[in-house]
């Protein structure tokens, strides 16, 4: 048994090269692409938010752009609501101040009145909370314009969020709606801007403002160049949100020129997509690869050890998922939310022990009375998996939802359009780790001695004082740990349901063939080798067509390795 | 023509006998007379069916000792080849396509019926492909894997991944197969409408006459020495091979022969059930059809038959009693027949009433009169 | 019968067409480990030869290779004037190799009648054996047979309730019975009582002469009764080869047997 650092190696060799490839992507710096005019911010602004909404609330018409623009470069998020409330008519002057009041109702004597609030807070007014209609004034909205500066407002606002992520969504927002101000935001966000994802939108959505600009623009005019430059530009960005605006432009049948560089930077858009949807499966394909290779191995080991089939492998992998799901409720149940992303840490250790102990049980009542017996081993733990999934059915039930620790969930989007969730992330990390620590419990420990030593030869094992059936009873504990652990990572990525573990035994026992039994490298090489199969099947069949093509290839994989990749030899392999 | 050489003589030997008195003229007498109603009758006729499947089975992993996971599968190929011979006479399109295909279809109407399905008119078709679909599926199947030498649960696992994936394309609707839903409202037969008690109590004698078929010529060859090698296959593989013989050309064989018999019980139990859909062919199955085949006995034909009847009436109680209850109790019944009762009901009966008692129901020409109550065959050697 | 040539250490014999057996260079190497390393051996037809030598001599994997349990990893086995290298283990029983297993080995849930009738030789075809039964003769000389190892009162015991020496016998019964060109039997007296041993010798003297026979024992009381050229084999390699005297006053096979003691006792 060896851990397959060939194979580890190997993937980084490839991850570091598609890092290397995207460099370019990310290396030239956000300059102005194609105008070096930046709007300078204006002079005359309110030197503080306060201020600002002071003179919001006296000023008309220009006065009160300049106020709104200013407000809008505060870099106060406070301010994004502030603005929706203000597009819709929620903001008053009361007593010379702004407040919000965003519920009017009848006060029961034909009038209207509602409770303030502070505007940027949010929080009631001190001593003031409720007050009738007309003692407000309406903060009135006489030029639509005003709308749109408020929006700009809020768009330079969103831009300025302290928050990578967020801003990476204003970034796109404001390229998806091409517009002047928008453009003058992304420009100035340009100068200062750190974060690489971030830039590269920046980019983008720059480009996307000036396409939808000219998109009007004869050819050979300045503005017909520049949408032209845009274009061969987000070809080679491989943009994909400049897919649709570049088929728009293709679509109006424009000059030569321009129709052969859309169709080209559509192409270039393609295959880069194409890159990145293969490195998406490839990815998802691992991750869930490393959940099966969890299985197998426990799987494997007994097999190996005992040479039992565990039909009821997969339900134990199920206990560890209801395991998950019950210290969940717990939380919520008993400890405030604040605790809540906590419950994962607690449940990994709580489904290992609650499946190793099912898995103890098993052994110890049924498995330890049939030695000897695989095939009737392999029934008598079919119905044990038959007992235990209608046992979680019925006391538990059918439709539970796990829900991922905050810390969880979004991703890290390693390269243009390939987003790698943290779930997956986590749970390709987290089986490494556990395979990383059964390799060293089964090389390093004097457990692992005894263990190896039972399976080789038992007899002589247990002539040299080897408890060989304790032995038995930790192993299938620890197998069947594993596939609580395996259970507790797979609520990070898919349902959870009774029946939940027939659908992976089959994947687990194809990756046990195909790896070869109680081989730890073969199982991790085929549980991969599978999960990604899967994946890579898939877009080009349905699901269900990649999965008959699997199970038809190991098929296929057995007639001319009916032993698995690593078969054993010599005198004690069985002719 | 028995060799005394080879077997001590045999107790209970008009146990069949009795069984199939009952069957074929006790049963339709109490239905002459009112005693039985033909719900009861057709219950038991499709319980007939599925022993008859149920003694392929044994032949296969009692006697032999290969744990098919795929009767099911085999079942299903059987009973969809009556099945599609039903729909092709029961209510059809303006096109002349059995309804149950075109429900399925996105195009309603103007769906023609798919080349395939053609030949199942015929009801001689119909019936070879019963025989012949799940015999060449097997003999195919069973020649790959056994020439390479997958055995033991390699097989069973193998074979199970095998029917997961035709059980899949089953289900799917673009395989003209009628999807999930599969062939429903099967009625019509030779003109017979089958949901008429008449045509149901002729499905009973047919199936009866079948099953009783089906065990002699499983008793026959048990009887030969070809089942006799058979049992040596079961008890060391290799060995045999050092003999001189090929297993391969035996496994091959007598896996075949379960599959026909296998297509055989589909194709009588779909007439009488009047559906089939790809769920009869899920995992749980034919592992299912193992455990008929445990808790009857197995190694012994008659106990394959006991098994299917009694644990199908079983589940047929309890999930009407006790829906919940039905998993429970089946799981239950895995982990028994295995832990206590090794040798199953005709093994437990055995070892109440001992030889002497002169009603030891070992029909399977073979050997194990007196040593009832020995342990079960144990394989010949733990996987390494 | 070849005459067995006088001692001579260091070229041991040479090969000969005539042999029934013939290996020729063969090496068995599992993981790097060699099990087997031989320049020539081979046994004459009608012969009886006793193979010895210490734990792990590559005495069982001879066996093997022959029978085609295990493939060699270069070299040439030829049988019967046939190249048998590459044949699977079934074709090589066909061809009339027959062997009996360290550890007795039957099919325990058969009668001692069945598993002989399974012994017949050349019945071996699936319709061959569903239909048609064997004759009289031939259950004359399973019956015959089966007397001289006082099996007669258990034809219809199934062989799983048999004891150990008893299996050894009817492993050996269904060989004879087999009559192949080779008899391949491998440590025969393994667990016997010294009766039970002296009746299996007194069985592979009556096959000797009128055929061909290997067998492996360690025993050497066993082996000095069967009266019949010795090859000693150690660590893979033939290491002497001729009559028991002349083995055992073998220089390098007392070193093989007893300098390996010598340097444990240090």
């Amino acid at each position: 048994m060896t851990l397959p650092s060939p194979q580890s190696r190997a993937h980084g060799a490839r991850w570091l090269l598609l890092l290397l490839w995207m460099l370019p992507i990310w290396a030239p710096a956000p300059a102005p692409l194609l105008a070096a005019e930046t709007a300078p911010p204006a002079a005359s602004a309110p030197s503080s938010v306060d201020d600002a909404l002071l003179a919001l609330m006296a000023a008309e018409g220009p006065a009160r752009r300049a106020a709104i623009e200013s407000l809008g470069r505060s870099r106060d998020m406070r301010l994004v609501p502030f603005f929706k409330d203000y597009n819709s008519g929620n903001i008053y002057a009361w007593q010379g101040r702004l407040v919000l009041v965003p519920d009017l109702v009848d006060d029961g004597k034909d009038g209207k009145q509602g409770a303030a609030l502070d505007p940027l807070t949010r929080q009631p007014l001190a001593g003031a909370p409720v007050i009738a209609k007309g003692d407000l004034t309406e903060l009135t909205i006489s030029n639509p314009r005003e709308r749109t500066w408020a929006r700009a407002a809020m768009t330079m606002l969103n831009l300025s969020d302290p928050d990578g992520d967020r801003r990476l969504a204003a970034v796109v927002k404001a390229g998806d709606s091409a517009s002047a101000a928008n453009l003058a935001a992304l420009r100035a966000l340009a100068t200062t801007e750190t974060n690489p994802r971030v830039r590269t939108a920046i980019i983008e959505s720059e480009l996307l403002n000036v396409l939808a600009d000219a998109s009007g623009a004869k050819p050979g005019t300045p503005a017909g160049d520049t949408r032209l430059a845009a274009v061969v530009k987000l070809g080679q960005l491989g943009s994909s949100r400049a897919r649709s605006a570049i088929r728009e432009i293709a679509a109006k049948k424009p000059d030569e020129a321009l129709t052969a560089a859309c169709d080209s930077a559509l192409r270039s858009i393609e295959r880069w997509q194409q890159v990145a949807r293969g490195v998406g499966y490839v990815f998802s394909g691992l991750s869930q690869g490393s959940v099966l290779v969890l299985m197998a191995l426990g799987l494997s080991i007994i097999f190996g050890l005992m040479g039992v089939i565990n039909m009821a492998h997969g339900e134990l992998m199920m206990i560890g998922a209801y395991s998950t799901y019950l210290t969940q409720q717990l939380f919520v149940k008993f400890l405030p939310a604040s605790l809540f992303d906590w419950y994962f840490p607690v449940a990994i250790p709580v489904a290992f022990i609650i499946a190793a102990v099912f898995g103890w049980l098993i052994e110890l009542l049924v498995i330890r009375h049939l030695y000897g017996r695989p095939l009737e081993t392999l029934l008598a733990t079919f119905g044990v998996s038959l007992i235990l999934t209608q046992l979680v059915r019925v006391t538990i039930g059918d439709n539970i939802a796990v829900n991922s620790p905050s810390w969880l969930q979004g991703g890290v989007e390693v390269m243009q359009d390939v987003t790698l969730p943290w779930n997956r992330l986590f749970i390709l990390l987290f089986c490494a780790v556990c395979i990383g620590l059964m390799y060293w419990l089964i090389e390093r420990t004097k457990l692992g001695l005894l263990l190896r030593a039972t399976t080789q030869n038992r007899n002589m094992a247990a002539a040299l004082g080897v408890p060989t059936r304790r032995i038995d009873g930790y192993t299938f504990a620890l197998g069947a740990g594993l596939a609580g652990l395996a259970g507790c990572a797979l609520t990070q990525i898919g349902g959870v349901s009774p029946d939940m573990g027939q659908n992976y035994i089959v994947d687990s026992f194809l990756v046990v063939v195909t790896g070869g039994v109680g081989k730890l490298a073969g199982a991790i090489w085929a549980g991969m080798g599978l999960g990604c199969l899967n994946k890579v099947f898939e877009p080009f069949t349905e699901s269900v067509w990649a999965k008959v093509l699997i199970l038809a290839a190991v098929v296929v994989f057995m007639q001319w390795r009916p032993s698995g990749l690593f078969p054993a030899k010599g005198r004690m392999a069985d002719a | 023509m028995r060799d005394p050489m080879r077997s001590p003589p045999r107790a209970g030997r008009f146990v069949p006998l009795v069984a199939l008195g009952v069957l074929a003229v006790l049963v339709p007498g109490l239905y002459g007379v009112g005693v039985l109603d033909i719900t009861a009758i057709n219950q038991l006729g499709r319980f007939l069916a599925l022993a008859i499947v149920a003694v392929g089975l044994d032949l296969v992993w009692g006697y032999t000792g290969i744990l098919s996971l795929c009767q099911a599968m085999f079942f299903c190929f059987g009973g969809y080849a009556m099945g599609m011979y039903m729909a092709m006479h029961g209510p059809l399109s303006d096109k002349g396509v059995p309804r149950v295909l075109t429900e399925v279809s996105s195009d309603v109407g103007g769906m023609t019926l798919p080349l395939f399905w053609e030949p199942f008119g015929s009801f001689w078709f119909a019936l070879a492909a019963v025989v012949v679909v799940p015999g060449l599926a097997a003999l195919v199947f069973g020649w790959l894997t056994f020439r390479s030498r997958v055995r033991g649960v390699y097989f069973s696992i193998i074979t199970q991944a095998t029917t997961i994936a035709v059980w899949l394309i089953f289900c799917r609707n673009e395989t003209k197969l009628c999807g999930t839903n599969g062939l429903n409202k099967l009625e019509q037969m030779f003109g017979y409408n089958m949901t008429t008690p008449g045509a149901r109590f002729a499905a009973y004698l047919v199936t009866v006459g079948v099953l009783a078929g089906t065990w002699l010529f499983a008793r026959w060859l048990i009887a030969s020495r070809t089942g006799r090698v058979l049992v040596a296959i079961r008890d060391n593989e290799s060995r045999l091979r050092f003999a001189g013989y090929q297993p391969v050309a035996y496994k091959t064989f007598i896996f075949t022969v379960g599959a026909v018999l296998a297509g055989i019980g589909g194709a009588l139990y779909v007439p009488q059930n009047g559906i089939i859909t790809p769920a009869k062919m899920a995992a749980i199955e034919s592992i299912t059809m193992v455990v008929w085949v445990a808790v009857g006995g197995r190694g012994t034909l008659s106990g394959a038959i006991i098994g299917a009847v009694v644990v199908n009436y079983l589940q047929s109680v309890l999930t009407t009693l006790a829906p919940n209850a039905w998993l429970f109790v089946l799981g239950s019944i895995f982990v028994a027949v295995v832990l206590f009762l090794p040798t199953g009901l005709t093994g437990l009966w055995a070892r109440l009433f001992p030889a002497g008692a002169g009603r030891v129901p070992d029909d399977d020409g073979r050997t194990d009169g007196g040593t009832a109550s020995a342990p079960a065959p144990v394989p010949a050697k733990a996987a390494p | 019968m070849t005459t067995i040539p006088d001692h001579q250490p260091t070229t041991l014999y040479s090969p000969s067409k005539m042999d029934l057996v013939q290996i020729q260079d063969v090496k068995v190497v599992f993981d790097g480990f060699k099990a087997l390393d031989i320049g020539y051996f081979g046994v004459d037809r009608n012969e009886l030869r006793v193979v010895i030598g210490p734990n792990g001599a590559g005495k069982t994997t001879l066996c093997d290779v022959i029978s085609g349990k295990t493939k060699v990893t270069s070299g040439t086995v030829v049988f019967d004037d046939v190249d048998i290298t590459r044949l699977r283990d079934t074709d090589i029983a066909a061809l009339g190799v027959g062997r009996k297993f360290q550890t007795p080995t039957v099919f325990d849930s058969l009668t001692v009648y069945e598993n002989m009738e399974l012994a017949l030789p050349r019945r071996w075809k699936v319709r061959q054996n569903m239909f048609g039964r064997e004759r009289a003769e031939q259950r004359d000389a399973i019956m015959t047979i089966l007397q001289r190892v006082h099996l007669e009162d258990a034809v219809r015991t199934q062989s799983r309730y048999l004891s150990h020496g008893q299996r050894q016998w009817l492993e050996i019964s269904m060989l004879m019975v087999a009559k192949p060109k080779l008899l391949l039997v491998d440590e025969p007296a393994a667990g016997l009582t010294d009766k039970e041993t002296a009746l299996t010798a007194e069985l592979l003297n009556e096959l000797k002469g009128n055929h061909t026979i290997i067998v492996i024992e360690h025993d050497m009381e066993f082996v000095r009764v069967l009266n019949s050229r010795v090859t000693v084999f150690c660590e893979g390699k033939v290491l002497a080869d001729g009559t028991l005297e002349q083995v055992q006053t073998d220089p390098e096979v007392m070193k093989a047997y007893l300098g390996r003691g010598k340097e444990r006792g240090k």
